[in-house]
């Protein structure tokens, strides 16, 4: 292995100075948000929001924009993924380079970030890894669809609540409750591409309150054959990688509820093989691949008191491991990253005077243990051998003022403390102003930040290619302005405008050292975004349901005034669901458009449109078996994606035509 | 930060500086053949809030509520429940966010309050004590 491989294996958690931008941020949203508390971009979204506040609420009286995808609307899209939940979502897409998936806000993902800006919670429960901060969204989620009760995104930052990481926006899923179950349910995948999953679940609510869910599903995929002419050269001469798109997965999910106590352990595993021959691994050898494991353990107790003021408590441990074997001429590069973290969270809820809500808390999170690792196969000693450890304590408070009937003011703030000696402070400041009975128009301010991770401050390989960073690291800052319209148009239609504007500062990059190929991170980048949004919900009757969504957006380096890598100036998505036979039968349609997107080498992919189409079959609305089909990229077009700066290539193409056939049945 | 709470601050004053609306009297109702004549506060305050779901002689309870926006159920909330029409509403919200159950139901108007007390046994509501009493319900004493 020469040096360039060995350098460009190592910058992982993103960040070369490739005339890229910097940082995010500055805005202005309006979104229209519906005064009965619904969600404006989603069909049966539940009234009650918890993301925002860290507190139930009405989505309407929340200090933050949010969208709310539901089971029933996952399961009728036929969302495989997370990745794909969430690539409906307003301002987002996501991307797939057939090793990891990557979501893209508001046009702002830059190469090499492994969803670090984004907040994964399960019920709340954070599982971004400590170590390098990833949170998994494709097949190596913690969370499989199928658990999945809703999915809440709150737009925009909210470090106010959440700390480091909550920087693009919060997604929270909700898994299922037993009462929600009510008995057994099965379900079995078969997808074109030689794949299957299956997944078997149980819940029950008793009389008592208890409440308990089980579930366990396992995916698999052969994956087809896959045709890189960059890779082409001795070890490829056609070009042409086969069977190694492989990917299992295993997810495990149980929930009980009792009394006060409520108990989750989660557990997922994945195998993925790495067919792109990304840094610079010899192509076509299956001997590279990669494995990741996440584990969440949580307990909580939660108490109402007589005065209606309300205690949670919560205990967790998240454990991930990331595993990655590098095949290259000259033996078997593996890189071990793992984490154990303890977190301990206390929150208090109270009520004052005339409808004013004060929140606060506290927050521990600790390594119980670290490892960041690299071996070589023809090595004896570690080229990198690391165990770190981080800490964090942070308090947050949150006054949720009513001002007048119609006017609430959301006053927030959050300090966090790293090893006592990097910290940050976030706020946030939202009005919400009630319009009649058929409008809110929200104003928001806020700030986030991400604070260096393990990875970022410690990694080092003695200075054969990097060296840890010479003055340290501060955190990533972002400043949010966000204005935002919900309006109900009558009872069949509803819509919303949000215009958004964040600039951030200090985005932590690789630089390499003059005169060398050594780099070391740094707060290297600015960027600014700012963008207009709009959803819309129709019902024009008999059961049939449009959704829509639309980005207008704009996201820029602040040193270069050059476009960002992958973010395009339009984002849209439709959807309708067309009910026939008193619903028993529905017919499903989804667009995607994503605009021209910009590449690493300064090209350009085409506008990518993707047509997916399903049916739905269940002869009884309540229980027993339904069938949905589904055909992906109906028309079967080349969909291409800017490459991360790990690949050879400068664009990936996504998969052609898909099928799927899916049998649940609920006992 | 300086800002942040000088807003504060004022958001604060300016709630506490807002002109109050003159009390409204309520009457709590039940339908006419609940033997009870007279109920505690504490008692009342756990049959609107769920955490008694039986009146002490064993027949399920049905609260019933006015809109939160009501004057009303803002006088009775602050008297009884001795919290916020608002943090009433919040505290219903995080139970159902928990899987603890459900809010009374609301009606639109008095009239319909008294409506659905005439066809439940076991229902409970207020009125406004200006707001005659319908038949097939009566009032009932709240004690301190």
């Amino acid at each position: 292995m020469n040096e360039l491989d060995f350098s460009s294996r190592f910058v992982r958690a993103s960040h070369r100075p490739r005339g890229l931008a910097r940082c995010v941020a500055l805005l202005l949203a309006v979104a229209p948000s519906l005064v009965r508390a619904q969600s404006v971009d989603t069909v049966g979204a539940p009234a009650l929001v918890f993301s925002p506040s860290r507190y139930a609420q009405s989505a309407a009286d929340a200090p933050s924009t949010v969208t709310v995808l539901t089971a029933d609307e996952i399961w009728r899209f036929g969302y495989r993924t997370l990745d794909e939940v969430l690539g409906a979502v307003r301002g987002m897409f996501t991307t797939n380079d057939r090793q990891f998936s990557y979501v893209n806000v508001r046009g702002v993902h830059r190469s090499g970030d492994f969803n670090t800006r984004v907040l994964l919670l399960v019920d709340g429960r954070r599982t971004n890894f400590m170590h390098d901060d990833v949170s998994a969204i494709g097949t190596d989620a913690l969370i499989d669809v199928e658990m999945i009760e809703r999915v809440e995104v709150m737009h925009g930052p909210g470090s106010s609540l959440y700390g480091t990481n909550a920087f693009y926006g919060v997604i929270n899923i909700i898994t299922r409750r037993g009462a929600a179950l009510a008995g057994a349910v099965a379900r079995a995948d078969l997808l074109s591409g030689n794949a299957a999953r299956a997944t078997v679940a149980y819940g029950t609510q008793r009389p008592n309150g208890l409440d308990v869910a089980l579930f366990a599903s396992g995916a698999r995929s052969r994956g087809g054959d896959l045709r890189y002419p960059d890779l082409a050269g001795p070890a490829l001469p056609d070009g042409v990688v086969r069977g190694l798109d492989d990917d299992a997965s295993a997810r495990m999910l149980a929930t009980v509820r009792a009394g006060n106590f409520h108990l989750l352990g989660a557990l997922a595993n994945r195998h993925k093989g790495v067919p792109t021959g990304s840094y610079e691994t010899t192509p076509g050898d299956p001997r590279t691949e990669s494995r990741e494991r996440i584990g969440l353990l949580s307990v909580q107790y939660e108490r109402a008191f007589t005065d209606l003021s309300r205690l949670w408590a919560t205990a967790s441990v998240v454990d991930g491991r990331e595993v990655g074997d590098y095949a290259y001429d000259d033996g078997v590069l593996t890189e071990h990253l793992a984490s154990r973290t303890a977190m301990l969270e206390g929150q208090y809820l109270r009520f004052v005077g005339a409808g004013h809500t004060i929140t606060m808390g506290g927050e521990y999170r600790g390594t119980m243990s670290e490892r960041l690792e690299v071996t070589q196969t023809n090595l004896v000693d570690p080229i990198v051998d690391l165990r770190p450890s981080s800490r964090v304590l942070a308090g947050f408070l949150q006054a949720d003022l009513r001002l007048h009937d119609a006017v609430g003011l959301s006053v927030g703030v959050r300090h966090d403390r790293y090893d006592g000696t990097l910290s940050a402070t976030s706020p946030r400041l939202a009005l919400r102003w009630t319009l009649g009975a058929r409008s809110v128009l929200k104003a928001g301010y806020g700030t986030a930040f991400r604070a260096p991770n393990s990875y970022e401050l410690f990694y080092s390989d003695g200075g054969i290619t990097q060296l840890p960073p010479a003055n340290g690291l501060a955190p990533e800052r972002m400043r949010n302005s966000e204005l935002s319209l919900e309006h109900t148009f009558g009872r069949r239609l509803q819509g919303s405008l949000t215009a958004y504007d964040a600039r951030v500062r200090g985005l932590i990059g690789a630089a390499t050292e003059p005169g060398s190929d050594v780099f070391r991170f740094t707060n290297l980048y600015r960027q600014k975004s700012r963008g207009v949004e709009a959803t819309m919900l129709a019902r024009p009757g008999r059961g049939v349901v449009l959704q829509g969504n639309v980005a207008l957006q704009q996201a820029r380096d602040l040193e270069t005034d050059v476009v960002l890598v992958n973010a395009p100036r339009a984002v849209a998505r439709a959807a309708a669901t067309i009910p026939l036979a008193a619903d028993r039968v529905q017919l499903l349609g989804e667009y995607r458009h994503l605009g021209v997107r910009r590449t690493l080498d300064d090209a350009t992919v085409p506008r990518l449109h993707q047509t997916s189409v399903g049916i739905r079959l269940r002869p009884r609305l309540a229980s027993g078996p339904e069938l949905h089909l589904m055909v992906w990229n109906v028309l079967d077009q080349a969909q291409l994606d800017p490459a991360g700066e790990e690949h050879v290539q400068d664009v990936l193409a996504r998969d052609g035509r898909a099928f799927r056939a899916a049998l649940r049945w609920a006992f | 930060m300086a800002r942040v709470c000088l807003l504060l601050v004022g958001a604060l004053l300016a709630s506490a500086l807002a002109p109050r609306k003159a009390q409204a009297q309520y009457v709590v109702v039940v339908h006419e053949t609940n033997p009870l004549t007279s109920i505690g506060r504490s008692e009342l305050s756990n049959l609107l809030l769920g955490r008694e779901t039986r009146w002490r002689h064993g027949a399920r309870a049905t609260p019933v509520d006015l809109p939160v926006t009501s004057r009303v159920r803002q006088v009775f909330s602050m008297a009884v429940i001795r919290q916020s029409a608002t943090a009433v509403r919040s505290y219903w919200q995080q139970q159902q966010f928990a899987g603890r159950g459900t809010p009374p139901r609301e009606r639109a108007t008095e009239r319909d309050v008294l409506d659905m007390i005439r066809l439940d046994p076991g229902a409970v509501g207020y009125i406004s004590v200006t707001t005659p009493l319908e038949p097939g319900t009566r009032a009932l004493v709240v004690l301190p």
